[in-house]
């Protein structure tokens, strides 16, 4: 029974964190109808501006949770500003002259560059100590209390996330150029800044994400690619470009291979849960919340 | 060579060119084991297995206009298909080996393009991608069947023509087997292109809902391309397997699915010849870059695929040809 | 009276609430051009689409030659001999003229063997029909609007079929070009005289020549039907119809 408690409380706690990574990766889709193939290295980019960020600031504070709040904004600040640069730099030109299929290949050279960049300067694995120690009695189980803190974060910053899209000008704006992007822009609004502010905030989101995870898992190059593996599907699972339907699949996801891991070894439990997915995909070909193109 | 595309009253020598020009190609590369030595001839031999394996992504992304960004899982398979055949019953085997890898590729490919053109064209990318992410960290976690970064070694194919001994190092012999089969995968996709198959996927890339109207079956085709290009992709695979006598996970790593597309945007979409010549450009400037600087070929690959995004979208073949024709088209993609 | 050869019962579809098709019942007879005309906004592309199959209607059915085809997918269809022209002359940028009508002559064919010659030949012959020959190596994205609305006609008849559904093959066009156009469906009508026609047609000088039917729609409903005479004198057609837009 705690087995059991125990693998649905990770799949809780790992599918929040995928739903706030495949948030930004959703958005970023529906304003500017990019792929973000590069979205698990601003993942990875996080954990690992974290790591360079967090020892001086915590000999300097003197204090490894206030270090790691610290962190935890600025490295989505740095690696937001470093996506919106790259936006308006590489991408915008292809946006504005509908070259779709450029834009894939430009996200998925961003991505060679991060990764390997990432090996050049900061190789081999490395650890973050987590800033909470201790853990909370559940129903006769223990769990470790950073993990609930971290899914706490997650869910509150995809609240914070949908409220400023609902809430604000920017929002509507972005809400705007999703629904119609000739439409929106005949009406006046800057697509230069929906485009850099979306990329922007959904990069951040991923690299918030990633330093979030970075005392749970171990941080190195190649950290984004099972997260983006992760969010890749449920986006697609959940529908493209559908916001609800990417949360509610990442939960789906994880809880599923959270019960599979009850009964199997890791891998086969990750094998069990990805061919449900793909058996969700093959039920429905436009995913959970995604509705058929028009065709005419 | 019925090219019907080319028929009617067009000149003889657009026909008798191509093919002399071919048929000079086909002499030379044949009797390239008398006038190179052996690391350049081993180079030659990669430069035309990659090939292949550029020529069948092409027939995907130039051809059918869908963009793989796993073509890698195809060309991984079909080098562990033929090194698993090897490991179990010895390098004797080696045509069945070569035939293992085809078949698993393939049906790998069958079965997730089955999946994967149902999805719509945003939805395709997504789902190879997703592939390529599964199997390569699929190829990570059971080291016990792949061996991981370290890969599995091989022995060389026993083929002798008189005291010329295929080796590892120096292919001999396997360079014209290697070559007669590449050549018969090139002269299959050829013949595919330049049949009503090919016209039809061209329709496809150019406008799905007219191809439709005019009673084209995109489902059908799409899924055809898919499979046909992975069949192409794990023949090359199993071939570079039994040629180079190791095979790794980094096959199915992003880095060769980049590479493929990188050689075909280069030598141009489309274009059958293209992504060969690309292929030979990437291959020769990576042989140069090893010793000067072997981490930082990715990262020359990633900026490369961000040039040729941005100011080169048609390729240096297709680049010339359309060269002061009017405006390009507005969108390649859907 | 001949059997029709495409028939629409009750046929229904709403775009978010507005009925953009209403309950509209059409037939088509073999050898009849039938004309649908109405304001914009009527309804007459949907229409088309849902014929064509590239949308599906939300009720109501479609019959071509006896049988059900409400749900069959357009490549079907455009195989049973079911074939149609685009508002906006929706071609293939990047295939030459031939490719095209090629691509059409085949139905949807794909194979290895190269293309019979009696194809080829039918194709040279319908290139020179429809005045694409000397522009028969062109991309479709270097012709004219004129031009691309003479490739969209041939496109539709390269496949040999038995109902064209011609969507608005005049607009856009200059009167010399025009009267071109009215000189190859003049010819069309008199050498293929069992296909069926529906001819959706802003130009009152092209439907009253070629339509021996008129059919008005307006808001989604079919208005008037009848000859082209009946219908100019109906005075429910002249109140709404000529209020809007000039006979």
């Amino acid at each position: 029974m705690t087995v059991v408690l125990f693998q649905l409380a990770n799949g809780l706690v790992w599918g929040w964190v995928v739903a706030l990574v495949a948030l930004g990766l959703s958005l970023i889709y529906g304003v500017l109808r990019v792929i973000n193939v590069a979205h698990g290295a601003f993942y990875m980019l996080g954990a690992a501006v974290g790591v360079v960020l967090y020892e001086p600031l915590q000999s300097a504070l003197g204090n490894a949770p206030g270090a790691f709040a610290l962190v935890l904004v600025l490295s989505p600040l740095l690696v937001g500003a470093f996506g919106a640069l790259l936006e308006a730099t590489a991408l915008r030109p292809l946006v504005e002259r509908g070259r779709w299929v450029m834009t894939i290949v430009t996200t998925f050279a961003l991505l060679l560059i991060l990764q390997q960049g990432a090996q050049l300067l900061l190789p081999g694995v490395r650890s973050v100590p987590a800033p909470l120690a201790g853990g909370v009695e559940l129903l006769g189980l223990r769990y470790p209390l950073y993990r609930l803190v971290l899914a706490g974060i997650a869910v509150l910053l995809i609240g914070l996330t949908a409220l400023f899209l609902y809430k604000t000008r920017f929002g509507l704006w972005a809400r705007a150029v999703r629904q119609d992007r000739e439409l929106a822009l005949s009406l006046g609004i800057p697509a230069p800044w929906v485009y850099s502010g979306t990329f922007a905030l959904g990069t951040a989101l991923a690299a918030a994400a990633g330093w979030l995870t970075a005392p749970v898992v171990s941080v190195d190059p190649r950290m984004g690619m099972d997260i983006l593996l992760q969010s890749f599907l449920v986006v697609i699972v959940g529908g493209l470009g559908s916001l609800r339907g990417a949360v509610v699949a990442a939960l789906l996801l994880r809880l599923a291979e959270g019960l599979f891991a009850v009964g199997f070894d890791p891998v086969s439990a990750r094998a069990l849960a990805l061919f449900l997915m793909g058996a969700l995909l093959l039920w429905r070909p436009h995913g959970l919340f995604g509705r058929e193109e028009v065709s005419s | 060579m019925k090219g019907f595309v080319s028929g009617g009253n067009r000149s003889i020598s657009r026909r008798v060119l191509p093919l002399a020009l071919g048929l000079v190609s086909v002499i030379a590369l044949g009797s390239a084991p008398l006038w190179l030595d052996a690391f350049s001839l081993s180079f030659l031999l990669k430069v035309l297995i990659w090939g292949l394996f550029a020529a069948s992504f092409d027939v995907l992304f130039g051809y059918a206009g869908l963009l793989s960004l796993g073509h890698s899982v195809y060309f991984g398979l079909g080098a562990y298909g033929a090194a698993w055949m090897t490991l179990s019953y010895g390098p004797e085997v080696f045509p069945w080996a070569l035939g293992a890898g085809v078949l698993l590729g393939g049906l790998a490919a069958a079965a997730i393009g089955a999946l994967a053109v149902r999805t719509g064209s945003h939805g395709f990318i997504i789902v190879t991608a997703v592939t390529a992410l599964i199997a390569f960290l699929g190829a990570q976690s059971r080291r016990d069947l792949t061996g991981g970064d370290d890969g599995l070694t091989l022995s060389a194919m026993p083929l002798a023509l008189g005291g010329w001994r295929a080796g590892c190092a120096d292919p001999g012999p396997a360079y014209l087997f290697a070559l007669g089969i590449v050549l018969l995968g090139l002269g299959a996709l050829g013949t595919m292109i330049r049949s009503p198959l090919g016209l039809a996927l061209r329709c496809l890339r150019e406008n799905e809902l007219r191809a439709q109207a005019l009673g084209y079956d995109v489902y059908a085709l799409k899924w055809l391309a898919f499979t046909v290009a992975g069949l192409g992709a794990a023949l090359a695979g199993a071939l570079y397997a039994l040629v180079n006598c190791h095979v790794s996970a980094a096959l199915f790593g992003w880095l060769v699915s980049a590479d493929v597309l990188i050689w075909t945007l280069f030598g141009g979409a489309g274009t059958l010849v293209g992504p060969l010549v690309g292929t030979g450009v990437f291959l020769s400037l990576r042989e140069l870059l090893s010793d000067l600087w072997p981490a930082g070929y990715p990262v020359l690959v990633g900026l490369a695929l961000l040039g040729i995004a941005r100011f080169l979208p048609r390729g240096l073949v297709g680049g010339l040809r359309t060269r002061g024709l009017g405006p390009t088209r507005k969108g390649e993609g859907p | 009276m001949k059997a029709a050869v495409l028939e629409a019962r009750g046929l229904r579809k709403a775009f978010s609430g507005v009925r953009a098709v209403d309950g509209v019942d059409l037939a088509l007879r073999e050898g009849e051009w039938t004309a649908l005309i109405g304001p914009n906004g009527a309804g007459k592309t949907t229409l088309l689409h849902l014929l064509g199959g590239q949308l599906r209607p939300d009720a109501g059915s479609v019959y071509f030659q006896g049988e059900e085809i409400t749900r069959r997918p357009a490549e079907r269809r455009a195989r049973a001999g079911l074939a149609r022209t685009f508002q906006v002359p929706a071609l293939f940028p990047e295939l030459t003229v031939r490719e095209h009508v090629l691509a059409a002559r085949l139905r949807g064919r794909w194979t290895l063997r190269p293309v019979p010659n009696r194809d080829r030949e039918a194709v040279e012959e319908l290139l020179a029909r429809c005045r694409l020959r000397e522009k028969a190596s062109r991309r479709a994205e270097e012709l004219s609007h004129g031009d691309r609305r003479l490739l969209e006609i041939a496109v539709a008849l390269a496949s040999e079929p038995r109902v064209l559904l011609l969507d608005e093959p005049a607009a856009g066009l200059s009167p010399a070009e025009v009267d071109g156009l009215l000189v190859l469906l003049r010819e069309l009508r008199r050498e293929r005289t069992s296909l069926a026609v529906l001819l959706v047609e802003h130009d009152m000088d092209v439907v009253f020549e070629l339509a021996e039917r008129v059919v008005v729609m307006h808001r989604g409903r079919v208005l008037a039907e009848g000859s082209p005479e009946e219908v100019h004198r109906d005075p429910e057609v002249q109140a709404v119809y000529l209020g809007t837009r000039e006979l």
